[in-house]
């Protein structure tokens, strides 16, 4: 089949509905026909679609949060208080937090998984280096999200996870300062950190995705390894299938019902709690499980595991466009790339996997 | 294909890189434990009773308790008592080291209520804690409305698979490469291509 699945114009000579008549007055004034351009087919494989299924998430957290923003009380006096109010009288409340959390970790893991797909299929290559890197940094700020997502709770993990923050960045001087309490040492820092949470750090997400967008339109879609190319090797055949972006969005509106419905369910079943108020001078929690290979790093090396770890980590993804430069995509033809990828990805589980090993250690101050 | 002098020497280089990476990365796990400074323990009295009720709060086995009795003696021991009721603080110790966690606890809360009343809106890293609450469970048992949420989601699931089916691709990977044929190897000879062989 090398037809080209465009949607069909409408006949002129057969009398318009009001449904498709009002919608071409939309379309007039808003352009949504515009996003009708051709994609090629392979776009509509779950693996492709993984980018759009994390932009859902970010969707689902934006409005569970705005919710959510309405009963929370960023002081520290009254945050712990005022999340168990969220889970306890709210209507939904305990529904609508644990919906925030689930969304929180699924766009974790979709945006993990959607980076590794863009690796093992070499998506980052020329002339995709730089939407690779701006990848990275949203991955670094839903990161970001979810450490200042579990201080808000202002349990004791939650402290516990600040008083990390608080020591790297005096680890890091004068460039660690904005983490660090002396910054504003009248205000509390869970205020700053809520502001962080729900202004700087989804705003700049949702500025980059724009800009990753935009780059995968003008860059268009990147070629499926297993298909042929074109004769730069940067895109897709000319005489594989397209199909309209719209069909692109449709299915991923799909995949994202189905995300929800998923997320539903686990906040049903498995709905957040709320620790204990939090105390200074003990460490008796361990961090999020997404925190888990770094925690395995700061245990045998101390504070500053965390400050090399995460360097390294961030590190070696924002590198490997530069140093993996052959325009080879077919995984079986790239093998050192390959070989660095599946040692990265064992070290990365073997670090979480051995939390449960760690001995129980004291690194903050008393 | 002749391989050129510069790719071989070029991808020694990215072999040589990537294997660096990783060697630096793994380089914590041959290192000996090296655990952060001995922290430095507090000796505000009603601190440590804080901190003993974080330890009750935690963990209420027998390892718990043996914490935070540590706490109440250093609270004990303390010179700064200000604001804590050293009576109750003593009761506190009798209840715990009898085993009666929940009478300790309200012992141990009502022995600092004077100096947790007299604190300042909490500044900078302060935890703004008066009361040590216990942990909130996530859930105690399905109700009404979640068995409806319950279901919705369900249906949410069932309306987007069938959505996602309906809206699959006309042909899967395998089908349009049989169709298309085999991906080439990579165009070095293309212009855009040579460019980017840097090796």
């Amino acid at each position: 089949m090398t037809a080209q699945h465009v949607a069909d114009p409408v006949p002129t000579d057969r009398p318009q509905s009001r449904t498709r008549r009002a919608l071409d007055a939309i379309d007039e004034r808003l352009g949504i026909k515009a996003l009708e351009y051709p994609v090629p087919e392979h776009a509509n494989n779950l693996a492709w679609s993984l980018g759009g299924i994390t932009a859902v998430a970010l969707a689902i957290l934006i409005v569970t949060g705005v919710i959510l923003v309405q009963f929370y009380s960023p002081t520290p006096e009254t945050a712990n208080e005022s999340v168990r109010r969220i889970v306890t009288d709210v209507w939904a409340g305990r529904f609508v937090r644990s919906l925030h959390f689930w969304a929180g970790q699924a766009m974790y893991v979709t945006a993990l998984l959607h980076m590794l797909r863009v690796v093992l299929t070499g998506s980052y290559k020329r002339p995709r280096e730089a939407n690779w890197l701006i990848g990275v940094a949203m991955f670094g700020l839903v990161t970001l999200g979810l450490f200042t997502g579990t201080v808000l709770k202002w349990d004791q993990e939650g402290f516990e996870a600040l008083g990390h923050n608080i020591e790297i960045g005096n680890l890091l001087g004068g460039v660690g300062l904005w983490f660090s309490a002396d910054f504003a040492d009248r205000v509390p820092i869970l205020v700053r950190l809520y502001g962080a949470h729900v202004v700087v750090v989804p705003g700049l997400i949702l500025m980059l995705a724009i800009l990753h967008g935009l780059l995968v339109k003008k860059h268009r879609i990147s070629p499926h390894p297993a298909l042929p190319t074109d004769s730069s090797g940067e895109q897709a055949s000319a005489a594989e299938p397209t199909e309209p972006f719209t069909h692109h969005l449709r299915r991923i509106a799909a995949f994202g019902l189905t995300l929800l419905g998923l997320l539903g369910i686990l906040s049903v079943l498995l709905p957040q709690g709320v620790g204990p108020t939090p105390v200074a001078g003990i460490e008796v929690t361990k961090p999020p499980w997404n925190f888990w290979w770094i925690f395995t790093v700061e245990n045998w090396v101390g504070l500053k595991g965390i400050l090399y770890g995460e360097v390294i980590f961030f590190g070696l993804l924002v590198i490997l466009p530069f140093v993996d430069r052959s325009p080879e995509r077919l995984w079986r033809r790239r093998p050192i790339a390959m070989g660095f990828t599946a040692a990265f990805v064992l070290v990365m589980i073997a670090l979480t996997v051995l939390v449960n090993a760690a001995p129980a250690v004291q690194h903050l101050e008393g | 294909m002749p391989v050129s002098h510069t790719f071989v020497r070029g991808r020694r280089r990215t072999l040589a890189i990537l294997v660096s990476s990783i060697l630096v990365m793994i380089s914590p796990l041959f290192t000996s434990p090296a655990f952060a400074d001995e922290p430095g323990e507090t000796t505000v009295g009603y601190v440590l009773v804080q901190q003993a009720l974080g330890h009750l709060a935690h963990d209420t086995t027998d390892e718990g308790i043996m914490l935070a009795v540590e706490k109440v003696d250093d609270a004990l021991a303390t010179d700064d008592k200000e604001g804590v009721d050293v009576n109750q603080l003593e009761q506190a110790m009798t209840a715990l080291e009898a085993g009666q966690v929940p009478q300790a606890r309200a012992l141990l809360q009502g022995s600092i209520e004077q100096a947790v009343s007299d604190l300042e809106p909490a500044v900078g890293e302060e935890t703004g804690t008066t009361v040590v609450l216990m942990p909130l469970p996530g859930r105690e048992g399905l109700t009404g409305g979640d068995w409806i949420l319950l279901v919705t989601s369900l249906l949410l699931v069932l309306a987007g698979v069938a959505l996602s089916w309906h809206f699959r691709p006309h042909d899967n990977i395998r089908e349009l490469s049989e169709r298309l044929g085999p991906p080439e190897t990579a165009p070095t000879g293309a212009p855009s291509a040579t460019t980017e062989v840097s090796p």
